[in-house]
């Protein structure tokens, strides 16, 4: 993601709180190498990364109403943002029962996918060793895979190399999150959200640096 | 501030930052196909970035405050995981 970047700058200065935590030696936290602050930064897609990067979008009593993992275009971000404010009016709406807004929740989460622009499919590919290592490790459970008589999203990525059956990661963030209606942020399972792809993300191939061997 | 927040921020503040610029006009009846960002930012720019970052928003390292701010402010809580050196890298 671009925290630096409009139109989310803006949202993290004067809308939002935001804090920080290191992950170093979680049990899900991604093995990538070093990467100095001064080195390039690289393009990648929406999702990549999902092992050494995680955006929660919490309400202010600690329940989870979004999760991003990886990176995510600032645009992209900002979409999400507004949507996590949307999960947040179901959350503290007194007129809903739990199992209302659990319900409600899921709904949302599911539709959004359909709500999102072209554009942002697009950004939204996995990268293509996660793909593999989907095929590999669980070709037959993973649900990064687009599977006959599943539910079927509106929009699909128009690159060359993304015509095949994997979901891309705006839906897969989605769907897990509909699976976690209004979770507590301390028992929220992100080892399990964030599992998809190689826990080791090679930036070597992306920007070129660093020297760690795999 | 948060001074070794920075390598995280390198991280999580710039990948994107590239944006997406750069569509290219065409006659074509095609629909356009997506735009091509540069590869990579250069590091200068990208360290300015995650500094400019670190200043200007707070950036709480406990959860409980967070949340404690978040309540008194009636915002959300944007709460980043990100896997780093505490040092400089990530």
């Amino acid at each position: 993601m671009s925290l630096s970047h409009d139109p989310v700058l803006p949202l993290l200065r004067t809308k939002l709180v935001c804090g920080f935590r290191d992950i170093a030696g979680e049990t899900y936290a991604g093995r990538s190498g070093l990467h100095a602050s001064a080195n390039p930064a690289a393009r990648t897609t929406n999702g990549a990364g999902p092992h050494n990067l995680q955006v929660f979008l919490l309400a202010p009593d600690g329940t989870v109403l979004h999760c991003l993992p990886g990176y995510w275009d600032p645009q992209d971000l900002a979409f999400e943002i507004a949507f996590a404010e949307q999960l947040w009016g179901v959350w503290r709406d007194s007129s809903l029962t739990r199992a209302q807004k659990d319900e409600r929740f899921r709904a949302l989460h599911v539709a959004h996918v359909d709500a999102h622009p072209q554009e942002m499919v697009d950004r939204s590919p996995m990268q293509s060793f996660d793909k593999k290592y989907e095929t590999k490790k669980r070709p037959e459970t993973s649900d990064c895979i687009l599977r006959e008589g599943s539910r079927q999203p509106r929009l699909r990525p128009r690159g060359k190399r993304q015509q095949d059956e994997f979901k891309t990661t705006d839906q897969i963030a989605h769907e897990r999150m509909a699976a976690r209606p209004f979770v507590p942020y301390a028992k929220f399972d992100t080892a399990r959200f964030v599992d998809y792809g190689r826990p080791l993300y090679d930036k070597r191939k992306l920007d070129g640096c660093g020297d760690h061997k795999h | 501030m948060l001074p070794r927040l920075r390598s995280h921020l390198t991280l999580v503040a710039v990948a994107l930052v590239l944006g997406l610029a750069g569509g290219v006009a065409s006659a074509d009846p095609r629909p356009p196909r997506p735009p091509r960002p540069p590869k990579a930012l250069d590091g200068a720019v990208a360290e300015k970035q995650v500094e400019t970052l670190a200043k200007s928003v707070r950036w709480h390292e406990s959860l409980e405050d967070a949340l404690r701010d978040a309540r008194a402010k009636s915002r959300l809580v944007l709460w980043v995981h990100a896997l780093g050196d505490l040092a400089g890298d990530t």
